[in-house]
């Protein structure tokens, strides 16, 4: 049961993780190439952050 | 989970996830490809091949652990492949930090690291079962080098059967590789195994492996039916060994079940005569 909680802890931090560093530097770098080319600040990490955790978790 | 006659691990989406993270690229990409800076189309283009490539990586990887998970001798950390998955998840980071969002090189990294250490926490391993100390006049490292060894040889065995046109020879080569995944099975339920699977474990499988691999690289240069027909028979002499094999299991598991039972109704009846 204590492996399986660990387990799980993990797998939440490591989501969280890669939504914070892979899906923000990925959203910044969509909204970084949009302001330089003149378009408008439309995009954050929100769409990327929002994906349901669970299922998230089980990718 | 596995399926223990074919040694295959089931299908599982674990990894694609990252191809949900990097879906921002494509766009930008698109942005780029209308007029940008070049330097930044390219960091994006190869970010966007690194993320797909740990994707290939982490899954593999993750396959792979899950298979030795289940193996009670085999250790389940984490896989090469998804090292290098995890390393590609903080390079793909490091290199749009540092070159499309102009962040400094310090920041970069930061965010490389917490890249890989969010690709390990998710798709890493961390516990690796205790193995037994010994077992049956093997110590669980003779065991477990055997049971890699094969494992290993299977996999090649694997990697040239896929390779091949479909026919006869392919399945062969398959059916072959889940014979063997069958003995692995049954080596790691009972070491004793071992001493009778030796053999093939140490000189027909690694020979067979060897074959394969030639007769892959002749098929490539000139195909010759002749070959193809002495490769067959090759296979069926191996695949014959290894039948002959499994019924010696089966009548030891039956010799057994016969002296035990021998034993019991000797000790029943002298109870009875009490």
């Amino acid at each position: 049961m204590g492996r399986l909680a660990s387990k799980v802890t993990r797998r939440i931090a490591g989501f969280v993780l890669l939504c914070v560093a892979v899906g923000l530097t990925t959203c910044s770098a969509l909204e970084a190439v949009k302001t330089s080319q003149g378009g408008v600040k439309i995009f954050g990490a929100a769409p990327i952050v929002i994906v349901p955790a669970p299922v998230a978790v089980s990718l | 989970m596995m399926d223990m006659a074919t040694g295959k691990v089931a299908w599982s989406v674990r990894g694609y996830f990252i191809y949900v993270l990097a879906l921002p690229l494509l766009p930008a990409m698109m942005y780029l490809l209308n007029g940008g800076s070049p330097s930044r189309l390219a960091a994006i283009v190869v970010s966007l091949g690194l993320l797909v490539t740990a994707v290939v990586c982490v899954r593999l990887g993750v396959r792979r652990q899950r298979r030795r998970a289940l193996s009670r001798y085999t250790r389940s950390d984490t896989h090469n492949l998804t090292w290098i998955g995890c390393t590609a998840v903080a390079v793909a980071c490091f290199v749009l930090q540092y070159v499309v969002i102009n962040n400094s090189l310090a920041y970069a990294a930061v965010i490389g690291a917490l890249g890989f250490a969010g690709a390990f926490l998710s798709y890493g391993s961390m516990w690796a079962r205790a193995k037994p100390k010994s077992a049956h006049g093997y110590s669980s490292d003779e065991v477990v080098a055997a049971l890699r060894s094969a494992e290993a040889q299977v996999q090649g065995i694997e990697a040239v059967y896929v390779q091949l046109p479909r026919g006869d020879i392919r399945r062969k080569l398959k059916s072959l590789a889940g014979k063997t995944h069958r003995l692995m099975h049954a080596i790691e339920e009972d070491p004793r195994e071992l001493r009778r699977a030796r053999k093939y474990l140490n000189v027909f499988l690694p020979g067979v492996q060897q074959v394969a691999q030639t007769y892959r690289k002749a098929l490539d240069q000139s195909p010759d039916p002749e070959f193809d027909q002495r490769f067959r028979n090759l296979l069926d002499k191996t695949a014959a060994a290894l039948n002959r094999h499994e019924m010696q299991r089966a009548s030891k598991v039956a010799f057994d079940l016969d002296v035990q039972m021998a034993v019991l109704r000797t000790q029943l009846d002298e109870e009875i005569r009490r």
